[in-house]
């Protein structure tokens, strides 16, 4: 058996002290090999969110362990944790989150730049990541003149261009229609299964659920499979 | 990329970002022409002293600027002419008295004496007529910028002075006093008659050149041992003890510079709120850099360099109109300057206020969850 490239073991997290407090994930196990895409499903405020930002070490566990590439993520330092995050995590999040400011090429460029690359290299990563979206005539567009589709396809060229071994996505067909949904989830699924990645959606679209190697289900923090 | 990732964001807000250069460009406006009234004024009051030649100045005790000199006895200049490690001393006159306008209305005007021979104390910027025609008895020299004080007057002209008629021999420009009241220049003896309080045996300063290679310290001493009633003070010290008392120990100067200082926080005010709003604009694009990988420092620096180009591109504009404010103040007369070092100042203060401006957003953006990206 191949080792898990993510690998959860009893974590947990609560938001809060006393009366108030909320436990939004309890006791999650997981493991996530290379290749595989995994979806977890579940209703709002069922804790998948906060089980992404553990998984990316945004947040640490109140207990249990967490780890990437089997590197506990406790145990690194902030800066260890932040290389981690720029070299071997991809995010892609539902309203695209795209910097305003920057052309879709450089958006992309942004990722590629973060994850150490020179800005040779990353400019033509970037244009050969926009080509694989099918975007590079779109390069030198600002977010603001893209369609949601386009956007939401310049956010997956950012997350994938730097080579990451795992993929984190936040409802990424949430603000897509169908066709878009679909095509956003191929790009995905392919880079996944070709790069040896594996990739984690938080979604409640059952379409993604069905291009998944694997289906999780969550409710009050309790993470379990789902046929 | 993060500085791209600065000017874009400020660029992309253009109605935000011209506001804070607008601020800045006021702010820098503001003090540039007070600045440069403040250091016109200070240059103005000492300038008699700047301009003369000589090393040491002896005065009366606690004489604390050039325009209030005290009468002390004429044979000083003998004590210090006789002390070693002097090369030369001349005396100097300065004292205030009254013309008379044709319709009887009074002026108060300064009278500075001094020997038409050796210069010390005399007029820079002579226009019309000669100072050498000074050692003739009742010849005066006023500056042009006194026709508003003394009246209409042209090179041979008589004016009333302490009851006495005296003629212009000699027309300057641009000698403007401290005190408003115009300076009249004339020879020792001119000027000792024009003083009344002052009579042939007193004096007001002693300026002594010193031997170049004496030791300056050294002859000071020497001449402070020998005149125990009287100051001695190297040129330099009278000169900053003057600007000192007229901007310091006035007020006057601390008014000019708590309005610089009032301008600087407007502009840091205007640029820290429009950076904090831009920064609040453009949190979700933070929070998302900071998931991605990327350090508080290199945010810090985006927040940073965007207060440091608004402070920058103010600056140009303010120092012209700056400048061009304070040479129309000096087109009618006033004392004000722009020198180098006046807006090195200016623009050092207004890019650090604008860096510090940014600094409330650093914090916002170090406090910043990455989380949050997966929360919206």
């Amino acid at each position: 058996m191949t080792a898990p490239l993510v690998a959860l073991e009893g974590v947990s997290r609560r938001f809060g002290r006393g009366p108030t407090a909320v436990q939004a994930v309890r006791s999650a196990t997981l493991r996530l090999c290379a290749g595989e895409v995994v979806v977890v499903m579940g209703p709002s405020g069922s804790g998948k969110s906060t089980l992404l930002c553990l998984v990316a070490g945004l947040l640490h566990p109140d207990a249990g362990r967490a780890a990437i590439a089997g590197r506990s993520l406790s145990a690194l330092a902030s800066g260890e944790l932040l290389h981690l995050r720029r070299t071997r995590v991809g995010f892609v999040f539902q309203h695209f989150n795209l910097l305003r400011a920057l052309s879709a090429l450089e958006n992309v460029e942004l990722g590629l730049w973060l994850a150490g690359r020179g800005r040779r290299e990353a400019r033509r990563r970037a244009a050969a990541g926009l080509e694989e979206v099918d975007l590079a005539a779109r390069a030198h567009a600002v977010p603001r003149d893209l369609a949601g589709g386009e956007q939401q396809r310049v956010a997956v060229a950012r997350a994938l261009a730097p080579g990451p071994d795992l993929i984190l996505a936040d409802e990424p067909t949430g603000s897509l229609d169908a066709a878009n949904g679909r095509r956003v989830i191929e790009l995905i699924c392919r880079h996944t299964r070709r790069a040896g990645a594996c990739s984690m959606l938080v979604t409640h679209d059952h379409r993604v659920a069905d291009a998944a190697d694997r289906r999780l289900w969550m409710e009050d923090g309790m993470l379990r499979e789902s046929a | 990329m993060l500085a791209r990732i600065a000017r874009r964001n400020l660029l992309h807000d253009r109605r935000r970002f011209l506001a804070s250069v607008a601020g800045v460009s006021f702010s820098v406006t503001l003090v540039i022409v007070q600045l440069g009234l403040f250091a016109g004024l200070a240059a103005n009051a000492s300038q008699v002293i700047d301009r003369s030649p000589g090393d040491a100045w002896i005065t009366g005790r606690h004489t604390g600027n050039f325009q209030w000199g005290q009468p002390i006895p004429r044979r000083t200049l003998d004590v210090v002419r006789s002390t070693a490690g002097v090369a030369w001393a001349r005396e100097v006159i300065a004292g205030w008295t009254q013309l008379r306008h044709p319709d009887g209305g009074l002026q108060q005007l300064e009278i500075v004496g001094f020997d038409p021979r050796s210069r010390v104390g005399a007029p820079w910027n002579v226009v019309a007529g000669r100072l050498d025609d000074l050692a003739v008895p009742g010849r005066v020299v006023l500056d042009r910028s006194a026709t508003g004080k003394v009246g209409r007057f042209e090179l041979g002209d008589d004016v009333e002075v302490a009851d006495r008629r005296v003629r212009v021999a000699a027309v300057t420009d641009g000698i403007t006093n401290f005190t408003t009241a115009p300076f009249v220049f004339a020879s020792l003896d001119t000027a000792r008659s024009l003083i009344p309080y002052l009579g042939s045996d007193d004096t007001v300063y002693v300026v002594a050149g010193l031997a170049p290679a004496a030791q300056a310290e050294a002859t000071l001493a020497a001449l402070r041992q020998r005149l125990p009633h009287l100051d001695v003070s190297s040129r330099d010290a009278f000169s900053a003890r003057t600007r000192r008392y007229w901007m310091l120990e006035t007020g006057m100067g601390i008014g000019f510079l708590l309005t610089s200082a009032l301008a600087i926080a407007v502009g840091t005010v205007i640029v820290s709120q429009t950076i904090f709003a831009a920064t609040s604009e453009h949190l979700a694009e933070y929070a998302t850099l900071k998931a991605m990988g990327a350090a508080n420092g290199g945010l810090a620096r985006v927040v940073l360099v965007q207060g440091f180009v608004a402070g920058a591109v103010g600056c140009l504009p303010g120092c012209l109109l700056g400048a061009a404010v304070v040479q129309a103040i000096r087109a009618r007369g006033l004392a004000a300057m722009v020198t180098p070092e006046l807006v090195g100042l200016t623009v050092a203060a207004a890019l650090t206020t604008c860096a510090l401006a940014a600094l409330g957003s650093v914090r916002r953006l170090w406090r910043l969850e990455p989380a949050l990206v997966f929360r919206t």
